[in-house]
């Protein structure tokens, strides 16, 4: 009666030791998968962020392709200069150094032109595409599409 | 005596996991503290690469100060910034952004108070205090 009361308490023992083992080792890993995931997101720039910033610089700088009004030097926005409409500009204002950064593929489309242009690291596929309404000075204003691809950096 | 030795054999593999769970909790916490550093160099990495793109994209003068460098180094390279507390170790933030015009950001900046990323007359320029130009 005793051997048997003894074999019962360590049975119970064994199915309690599986049971702990199992459940402290699931909740080890629940709890630092929570902090790992937690601490990356902390420094996740939100989707999207980095192309806009950087499609802002082709748009308003004016060592990029925005109009600068010759008598005040004023850059105007959204209006592409179409005599810096080229890729010697593009690369002097996006001077992207190897597949680390983001690399662009413009085309300027209005009258019945279409002028496409390249940053010096496109590879020749894209992952991105928007259009953008801009205005192009060609003589006079004009309203034109900028279709802006992008590939990602590598 | 059979039995005996079965619990001898399951105690020893339970100190054997109990062993090894402490070990991984030793070796885990130690990895979440670096990647937590990790994390906050390239915070800033990422913060300092992108004032340096959005300047980038203002028509005019501008300039951002960084004042929570929580006491790391910082070195500008290309179109590179790394953050460090020591410039041998392997775990440094870096993030990567892209220069206008003739920019050249070639410096080290040893545990600055602040940084200051400015835009003057299309030249991006990183320096610990306001320039001059747009005091």
């Amino acid at each position: 009666m005793k051997l048997n009361k003894k074999a019962d308490i360590i049975g119970r023992k064994q199915v309690f030791y599986v049971v702990a083992i199992f459940v402290v080792i699931a909740a080890f890993f629940v709890v630092f998968s929570f902090i790992s995931s937690d601490k990356s997101k902390i420094s996740e720039l939100p989707s999207g962020l980095e192309n806009y910033l950087i499609v802002q610089r082709f748009l308003n700088s004016p060592i990029c392709f925005a109009l600068q009004d010759a008598d005040t030097g004023r850059a105007i926005p959204s209006t592409i200069d179409i005599g810096k409409f080229n890729e010697a500009s593009l690369n002097r204002c996006y001077n992207a150094q190897g597949t680390n950064v983001k690399a662009y593929r413009l085309t300027l489309s209005y009258d019945d032109k279409n002028i496409p242009i390249r940053t010096g690291n496109w590879e020749g596929f894209f992952t991105r595409a928007e259009t953008r309404s801009v205005f192009v000075f060609d003589g006079a204003i004009k309203k034109a599409e900028l279709l802006i691809e992008t590939q990602n950096a590598k | 005596m059979k039995k005996r030795g079965d619990t001898t054999v399951l105690w020893f593999f339970i100190e054997v996991i109990a062993a090894l769970l402490i070990g991984y909790t030793i070796v885990d916490a130690s990895v979440s503290v670096s990647k937590g550093k990790i994390y906050e160099k390239l915070n800033i990495a990422k913060d300092i690469a992108m004032q340096i793109n959005t300047l980038s994209g203002v028509s005019g003068n501008a300039y951002i100060v960084n004042k929570n460098l929580h006491g790391y180094s910082l070195r500008f390279s290309g179109n590179m910034v790394e953050v460090f507390e020591s410039s041998l170790e392997q775990s440094k933030g870096v993030y990567y952004f892209v220069k206008i015009g003739d920019s050249k950001l070639d410096i080290v900046m040893s545990k600055p108070k602040q940084v200051v990323v400015a835009k003057i007359n299309n030249e991006i320029i990183v320096s610990e205090d306001i320039p001059s130009q747009l005091k």
